[in-house]
This record gives C-alpha cells, structure tokens and sequence, in this order.
C-alpha cells in the first residue's frame, strides 16, 4: 500500500520547503517510494537516503520536523493502529493516482557464474501499470564496450554472440493493463566468445496515436544478464579526487576506475574520512556501479557531515571477487 | 539430462527440466537483482504530456510554423534561413524500489523512418535503429530530456506535421 504526502517544512530554506513524496506503508515502518518533487535537505543521493533513513528509522521525525498534510489520512491510520484484515485497503496498490503509470521489468539484471557451453533459463516478467494495453517484441542485443563506453549490439552481428543464441518462449507478448505477463528465456554461451553482457529486451510495438501536433512516446524496457566465465578479473584504479564541501554541495571523494580484465565487476566501495593522526572521522558508501570489460568509471562518495579545519586523508576501499582495491588521498580544510 | 540444485551465497543452481535431443547444457549459477520501472513525467520546463486517444503518452507542442510563435507553454521556437528548429523538454522517471542500480542507460528511436523532420534528443539524431541518449541516467530522480525538432519551411501545411513517435528503451546499468 502506496501514501502520497505533501509536506511543508518552515525551517528548510526556501527552495526545499514544499514537496511531495510516496511512502510504502506495506512494511512495519512506512519506508520512502520517491521524492516527486522537492528536496528534503539539499542536492544529490546522499540527501534522497538521509531522508529515507529518517523515516525508515522514526516515522515521528516527519512529524516532528515538519507540518504534514496526509492526502491519504486512513492509510496512516492502518499503519499506526492496524486495522481488522477484513477492512479494504484506502488505497490499492497500481490504483494511486500520484504515481505516474509505469511499466515494470523484474529481475532487472541477472548476473550468470559458469564457463563456456553452460546455459541459463530465466523467467522475465513485465508489469503493466497503466491504464492501457501494451504490445512487445521479444529481442536480444550483444552489450559491448567500445571507447570506454556501452553499446548495444543486434543478436548475431558480434562474432561469437550470445545474443543470437536466445529464445524466449513468446516472441510477441500483449499485457493488458494493471497486468503482468511472464517471458522465459534461454541463453547459451558458445565455446568461444568475448561477449559477457547481454540485453533480454521487451520492445514496445504499440502503435501510438497522435494528432499532428503531438510527439508520441513510448517505452521498452531490458533486463541485463551479465555472464562471468573465467576469473581474469582486474581493475586499475586512478588517483583519489576530494572537492572540497560548498554551501550548496556536500565533500566528495571520487576515483575512475577501469576494468582491464575480461569479465564483468561489480565492485562494493567505501570511502573513510581519516584525521592526520589515522583516526576514523567519517565514512560514506560509493555508488554502485557495473563494469564490464573495457569500461572505466568514475565513483563518487558523498560526505555530509562538516569537517573542521584541518589536514585528512581519504581512503578508498573496493571489495569484489574476494579481492581488495585500496588508495587514498590527502586533503586540507581551510 | 543433468540437473543439480546447489545455493552458495546467494547464486543458485538451476535446474534443467526441458527435453534436448541433443547434447545436455550445463547451466550457469545465477544471481537476479531488483526491479526497473519507467514512467514519462511532467516537468516545470517541459511541454505537457497528454495521454491522447490510445492512452499513450503524448508530448503535445501545439501548432508551430515559422511565422507564428508556439501558442503552448514551455515550447521554443528558434528561426533559421530554411528551416525552423521546436524545442522543448520533458521527464523519464526511472525508479528501483529496491535500490540496486544507481543508473541506467536510455536508448531512443524513431518508430517510422521520417525524411521531412530531424529529430534530435539530448543532442543525439535520431533514427529508427536505437542509439544511446544518455548511458548513466540516474536512477530515483525524474530526468529532464531536450527534443528538438527540425521543420524544414519547404514542407506545406499538409506534409509538415508530424506523424511519428519515439521509442525509449531503459536498461539497468
């Protein structure tokens, strides 16, 4: 079950004093959906979780903190006092108005372990959120790297593909709305490719109606598998970046990194704020972020709190495959 | 036909049920991961989105012509010698309600091949073979995207509209 609440909050400065926001009232606490408008405490993700941190961890700071106009006053009213199972919901979920219809594509990414010749089966299934049927083609693309960057290659022009060698058990699917509808694909490694990620695309086909006015739009949308065969993995870390924190931004630590090796990473890093005499002082997760073979990206640490005057050291840590990339930097606060 | 169930860590085996006449396929130990959604949204400096007689979403730019300004809010207009240039904005949600990815890749296309109109999104020309738009939207907060739309003033009044539409593709990074 979905709340849209609007809030106002005097004491943020002007620009973040009103918004709207989606809880999901499902779990024990109401747990944050999306920000629709509006920020809570300033720019960027580390905001967006502090916010969700706040209301994961004390429903009551929203009310304490700020003036609350609950659109949807009996879904609170559940959530604080649970009402008889018999009584119908206030709302439903895929009937709140104040979220725009979607689509939905789950699992998103499907990360495959083996060797070459091995296979996968994989269930995809899409959600219809809106009030309107939708109609897909079923289509495999090659993921590639090139200069750096991703690109999404047709099945079969890669030699070796993967991609050619998908069948889905329904190449064409129609989801009615509020609907799902459930595609089964089954992908081969050949005995020999350079390939490691692959794209299970539900292609929309829906003829859009427009006047000449109007542009229509559409949207399709992929679920990545990423295949690991062999344990060439290796990243190349590049120097520790610190910008120091604004009046409109927070510190943040960041570093490219690239993938040298021959299969796809998915790296879990952490940068820690030290003092100069190797105290921790502070520690803020890094985004994360998939590189495929060939891809170089920069990763970024938000660090919120605010440092004194003095000399530190950023320290970066990576964690993946069993392995451990570290680097650091120093850095002085004026 | 081989078949094992095994659970390490989070990676399952899967099992093989379907019958092969031909040589068994050992299968990989996979590990799946959150959900995408994608919505087009409204933005403060963007052309409305309407839902249009299907129930697709519509960006609407009104009635433009090189001698009468847009009538629409949140479109431009800019005049060149032989041809006039609409632009606009709008928003592509992309949500991951378990917080897995941090961004996504959006790819676009045209549905039909136009040779009256150049359509360019995000600075990218686009055609009826998908091209990346932009390969790390960030994934939570609503996008804004730009389209412009390149009107050549030989086009009459009949052939100048625009009977196309856009295709998204979103995927996962």
């Amino acid at each position: 079950m979905r709340v849209s609440v609007e809030w106002t909050a005097a004491c943020l400065p002007a620009d973040d004093r009103q918004g709207e926001v989606t809880l999901d009232m499902a779990s024990d606490v109401p747990r944050w959906i999306e920000n629709k408008s509006g920020s809570i405490v300033g720019p960027g993700k580390f905001a967006t979780y502090s916010w969700s941190n706040a209301v994961n961890n004390n429903k009551w700071l929203l009310v304490v903190c700020m003036t609350i106009v609950f659109m949807q006053l009996q879904c609170l009213a559940q959530t604080a006092a649970p009402l008889p199972q018999s009584a119908p919901p206030a709302v439903q979920r895929g009937e709140d108005t104040s979220i725009p219809p979607s689509i939905a594509l789950s699992p998103a990414v499907v990360m495959a372990r083996g060797t070459f010749g091995q296979g996968l089966t994989q269930l995809l299934t899409l959600s219809n959120k809106t009030g309107t049927e939708f109609a897909f083609e079923m289509e495999a693309n090659d993921v590639l790297v090139k200069d750096g960057k991703r690109i999404f290659v047709p099945a079969g022009e890669t030699e070796h593909s993967i991609a050619a060698t998908a069948i889905f058990s329904q190449k064409l699917v129609v989801v009615k709305p509020n609907s799902s509808a459930t595609v089964e694909v089954r992908i081969t490694i050949p005995p020999e490719t350079q390939v490691r990620a692959v794209v299970a695309m539900f292609k929309g086909t829906n003829k859009i109606q427009t006047a000449g006015s109007a542009v229509g739009m559409t949207a399709s949308l992929g679920s990545l598998i990423t295949f690991n065969l062999t344990p060439n993995i290796k990243l190349q870390p590049e120097a520790v970046r610190v910008s120091p924190a604004t009046d409109t931004a927070n510190l943040t630590i960041s570093q490219w990194i690239a993938n040298v090796g021959t299969e796809p990473v998915l790296p879990e890093g952490l940068a820690a704020v030290l003092s100069a005499k190797g105290a921790l002082v502070g520690k803020s997760p890094f985004e994360s972020k998939r590189l495929l073979p060939g891809e170089r990206l920069e990763f970024t640490a938000e660090y919120s709190d605010q440092l004194p005057p003095g000399e530190y050291k950023a320290m970066c840590s990576f964690q993946f495959e069993g392995k451990t990339l570290t680097s650091d930097a120093s850095f002085k606060v004026p | 036909m081989l078949g094992s169930s095994l659970a390490t860590g989070g990676w399952a085996q899967q099992k093989r049920s379907t019958k092969h006449t031909s040589t068994a396929v050992l299968a990989l130990q996979t590990k799946k991961e959150g959900a995408i959604s994608v919505a087009f949204a409204n933005t403060a400096d963007g052309a409305a989105l309407t839902s249009g007689t299907s129930g697709q979403r519509a960006l609407d730019l009104g009635t433009v012509s090189y001698g009468i300004n847009p009538r629409v809010p949140n479109v431009q207009v800019r005049h060149l010698r032989d041809r006039f240039i609409v632009v606009t904005k709008f928003g592509l949600s992309i949500q991951d309600p378990t917080l897995h990815f941090a961004s996504a890749s959006v790819l676009a296309s045209l549905a039909l091949p136009d040779s009256s109109h150049v359509l360019w999104l995000d600075g990218v020309r686009l055609g009826t073979v998908p091209q990346v738009v932009q390969g790390q939207v960030r994934i939570g907060p609503t996008s804004s995207h730009r389209l412009e739309i390149e009107v050549p003033t030989s086009l009459t009044e009949k052939n100048a509209q625009l009977q196309n539409a856009i295709i998204f593709q979103v995927i996962p990074n």
